[in-house]
């Protein structure tokens, strides 16, 4: 599996670390990082601000050099090979659109540069200008056209080489909410059309998960999880992803006792819950019980007995297909968020104030180590 | 109410050209006002000890490209004025070219500083444009004269026997010239570069353009207003210098400016010399069009 | 292994730039080091010595030129700064009006005519004058250079005034400023940087003058720069390195003069 040019991997990141400063002034933007990215994948670098993904998307692009480490090509390492001798392309945060050409000189300035034969690159123009549907704005200089058209041009010109690998920084951060949206499924279905294997970085977890095939979590330098978006969500690795991706609750608990079924966790203030895992807690460990706040179900409690937790509502927010409600749980275990979708029948009204009792299956919650 | 407006307004619009006028005032009688009297003495004759009679007469403007035989009246262009106008317009094309060669990796050097050592570069650069020109001339005339540093390096280290000429040849009044004029390109250029977008050049390196293709394709193109402007600032005073050819040039080498000169003190020649001195500002207005077309409409677009 | 690829690198830029400010300092330093030289030769040292200033702070018509000089200078300066503050002060505060492009171009009409050009012009004017009014004093070289430097004190102004906030002005009249006020107590305090960079732009540039003041002035009115022209059809003796020093010191002090005003007042 990990000989030099497995079939499938177009990047193989192999302990790849970056420094900036030098003396008592070190600091690591990325810390010995080892990721297999592969072919014909949308692979999506997510993180806070500050968290390293840039940094390691300028490391692939050539921008940076690594401190250590090497990054291999269809098995090359193309580690300190400089940006115009890599085959692959980046989608530049602000765009980096040439202000002094025109939108189909902008789209053929890498097949110039690469001196294929003009009638190539007039063809290839046009094949790109048509796959991001921009066919009449050819002649237009890159000032004269929209945000999102920008954008788009800005994807033709880096797509135009067809290269091994396709960078996104931040790229869609710059629109706004519509046409981020609709930029999310034309970047998927670009990905698809081209089959070039796309890393695309934001910082966005709403944005990670619907357009990625896999999703690497970033945090200070280090990878937390990588995953499809399902494991990323389902499954969260530790608390900071789980706390990252989606909304979360934790609830504090020792183990009490566990076998290959599941665990039960003494949760502090509530007493015994019951867990559905293949992890072992051992007797006494400190934990987290992690629950989504759309696995957690609440009722009035003049109408249903305590369940496993109560509490009292302390804020009420309509979203529109769904209502959030922040719960604080009695005895001070912590304060919960709780979602429930609009739907009429459910519809049994729970206001600020209200006594409720809180559920959750054993199987939609998790445990993670403190 | 609206006539209130306008009295309000008239008299505030003849506060303003009050304030305006002793400005225009002070230009129109020392610069403008001359220039039209020099206009109209180019269509008069000269008069027998300078000065002008005044007969009208294009004669001072035909002259100006053509000679005129003493016999027959017929015109045939004008060897020596050609050949200073041609040499006028070499050397000072000369100059901005050489000015742009050495002054745009300069501007580019600086505007690639990290942001403090920049402005410290800067400083650099303008402490010698503030220095006088007569001065600066003086220190290149030293250095470059048959005894000076230069020669006498070269001679005591053996690489020559007798020192070169280099004084009073039309590579000294050009060595001066870009010596003085440096300043001019380097600065507009600098702050052409110093605008632009790193991430438009990591684009260009991205899409494989090597870096000088990225120098070509890039950096250029987006510093042509500032290198249009610098090539202005540098070429309209070269084409008109008057000291400098007199100290690096000696009496050989005139150019226009000197020759302009010649016709109003020794030449007695007034409306010659000041069809030549028309001629001289069509080349500058000429200059100026090409620096209005091209100097600043393009390239702003993106800033 | 670099640290980062290095996109602004531009092979051989570095050594041109370098080379460029030895070029540009070198002819200023050894016309600087022989200002103090014993002996005549400019290429040999012949030890120190301070002969050259004792030589020419001795010379009477060295001296005389640098008084005219400076007083020229310090009164076009004075002159030129305060036509050019009021001009600018009615351009920039208020929109475009009608006559502005005329106003404009009439005030930066000297940047755009080469120095001989204007200097013969007013050679000619000067003559015809001087010979209706028999009045040969100072005034035309005043009024000279005045003229163009106008234009030079005009644009720091200028540029400052465009930079600087008006809603500022605004504010004051808010809080109850009169006009006059408001223009003495914000807007002359924010100004004046620009106005000392247009003085000494002017100033400077009327020092420097030579062609416009060889063509005007009459005899016995040379300014050092007509003074040193003229010395050069004779043997030059190191005494103009010594003049040279002195200029050159003045032009480094009023430089950075202007360099710690504009740091120190920056408008964010």
């Amino acid at each position: 599996m990990k000989d030099e040019s497995t079939p499938g991997v177009a990047i193989r990141l192999n302990q790849v670390t970056k420094t900036y400063g030098s003396g008592n002034a070190v600091v690591t933007a990325v810390k010995s990082t080892t990721l297999d990215i592969f072919n014909n994948e949308f692979f999506t670098l997510l993180g806070p601000s500050g968290c390293g993904k840039t940094t390691l998307l300028r490391l692939i692009g050539g921008f940076e050099y690594p401190t250590a480490g090497t990054i291999l090509l269809g098995g090359e390492d193309i580690a300190s090979v400089p940006p115009f001798q890599r085959p692959i392309n980046t989608v530049f945060q602000n765009y980096a659109l040439f202000p002094h050409m025109t939108v189909a000189q902008n789209i053929g300035f890498g097949l110039r540069m690469l001196k294929r034969p003009r009638h190539e690159i007039a063809a290839r123009v046009d094949e790109m200008l048509k796959l991001v549907r921009l066919e009449n704005l050819s002649d237009r200089r890159t000032s004269q056209i929209s945000g999102g058209q920008q954008q788009r041009v800005a994807l033709a010109r880096a797509l135009a080489s067809e290269p091994k690998v396709l960078l996104l920084d931040e790229s869609l951060s710059a629109l706004d909410y519509k046409l981020r949206k609709e930029m999310q499924m034309e970047l998927k279905s670009l990905q698809a059309a081209t089959g070039i294997t796309f890393i695309f970085v934001t910082h966005d977890q709403e944005e990670a998960l619907t357009m990625s095939d896999r999703v690497a979590v970033l945090s200070s330098g280090e990878i937390m999880q990588v995953g499809t978006p399902h494991e990323v969500y389902i499954k969260p690795a530790n608390h900071f992803v789980a706390n990252f991706v989606g909304e979360t609750n934790f609830l504090q608990g020792r183990g009490l006792n566990s076998d290959d079924r599941g665990a039960v966790i003494d949760v502090r203030g509530v007493g015994a819950v019951a867990i559905a895992t293949k992890d072992r807690v051992a007797p006494g460990q400190l934990v987290n019980i992690v629950v989504r706040p759309e696995h957690l179900r609440i009722l009035p409690l003049a109408q249903e007995p305590a369940g496993q937790l109560t509490g009292s509502v302390k804020a009420v927010s309509f979203c529109g297909a769904e209502t959030q409600y922040t719960i604080e749980l009695s005895r001070g275990a912590a304060v919960v968020t709780v979602r429930r979708y609009n739907t009429p029948e459910e519809n049994l009204p729970i206001a600020i104030g209200d006594e409720v009792s809180v559920n959750f299956t054993p199987n939609s919650a998790q445990i993670l180590p403190a | 109410m609206a006539s209130l407006e306008a009295v309000r307004s008239k008299s505030a619009s003849r506060t303003r050209w009050l304030l305006i006028s002793p400005a225009v005032l002070v230009v129109i009688i020392g610069a403008i006002a001359p220039l039209l009297v020099i206009v109209t003495y180019s269509f008069l004759t000269p008069g027998p000890t300078g000065g002008v009679n005044y007969t009208l007469s294009f004669d001072a403007w035909t002259r100006v490209l053509f000679d005129r035989d003493v016999f027959d009246d017929t015109l045939t262009l004008s060897g020596t004025n050609l050949e200073i106008l041609l040499r006028s317009l070499l050397l000072s094309l000369a100059t901005t070219v050489l000015c742009l060669l050495v002054g745009f990796p300069t501007a580019y050097f600086i505007a690639t500083r990290n942001p403090l050592n920049r402005e410290v570069w800067l400083l650099l650069v303008t402490v010698p444009f503030w220095t006088n020109l007569l001065i600066r001339t003086f220190a290149i005339q030293d250095l470059i004269r048959n005894e000076g540093i230069i020669n006498t390096l070269l001679i005591k280290t053996g690489f020559i026997s007798e020192p070169i000429q280099m004084l009073f040849t039309n590579f000294a009044i050009c060595l001066g010239l870009v010596y003085v004029y440096l300043p001019l390109m380097i600065l507009p250029v600098y702050a052409s570069l110093e605008r632009q977008d790193r991430s438009l050049l990591e684009a260009a390196s991205d899409l494989y353009a090597r870096p000088f293709n990225v120098l070509r394709e890039i950096i250029v193109p987006l510093a042509k207003p500032g290198i249009i402007a610098g090539s202005i600032l540098v070429f309209i005073p070269a084409i008109g210098t008057y000291v400098t050819p007199i100290l690096l040039g000696g009496g050989r080498n005139l150019m226009i400016g000197n020759y302009i000169e010649f016709q109003f003190g020794q030449g007695r020649d007034w409306p010659f010399g000041s069809a030549l001195s028309l001629a001289l500002m069509a080349i500058v207005m000429v200059a100026l069009l090409v620096y209005i077309r091209h100097g600043d409409s393009h390239g702003h677009e993106h800033g | 292994m670099a640290k980062a690829f290095p996109v602004t690198h531009q092979r051989g830029f570095g050594t041109v730039a370098i080379t460029t400010f030895i070029f540009l300092y070198a002819p200023l330093a050894v016309a600087l080091v022989f200002a103090f030289n014993a002996g005549t030769s400019p290429a040999k040292w012949g030890g120190f010595s301070l002969r050259w200033f004792q030589s020419a702070a001795n010379n009477q018509q060295v001296i005389s030129a640098s008084i005219l000089s400076l007083k020229l200078a310090a009164i076009s300066a004075i002159l030129s700064t305060t036509l050019a503050t009021l001009a600018a002060l009615a351009m920039s505060r208020t929109p475009r009006f009608r006559g502005w492009t005329l106003a404009y171009s009439a005030i930066s009409f000297p940047l755009m005519v080469p120095e001989i050009v204007t200097a013969v012009a007013l050679l000619v004017v000067t003559a015809t004058f001087r010979g209706w009014t028999g009045y040969s004093g100072l005034g035309y070289l005043v009024l000279a250079h005045t003229a163009f430097c106008v234009p030079f004190a005009y644009l720091p102004i200028r540029a400052r005034l465009q930079t600087m906030d008006i809603s500022l002005e605004r504010a004051a009249g808010d809080l109850y400023a009169s006009p006059w006020n408001a223009f003495r107590f914000v807007t002359m305090p924010l100004l004046f940087p620009g106005i000392l960079a247009g003085f000494i732009l002017a100033f400077v540039t009327s020092l420097d003058d030579v062609v416009i003041t060889e063509f005007v002035k009459t005899a016995g009115q040379d300014t050092l720069p007509t003074y040193m022209l003229g010395q050069v059809r004779r043997t030059i003796t190191p005494e103009v390195n010594a003049i040279a020093a002195v200029f050159l010191l003045i032009s480094v002090a009023l430089v950075m003069c202007i360099y710690v005003v504009n740091q120190r007042t920056k408008i964010n």
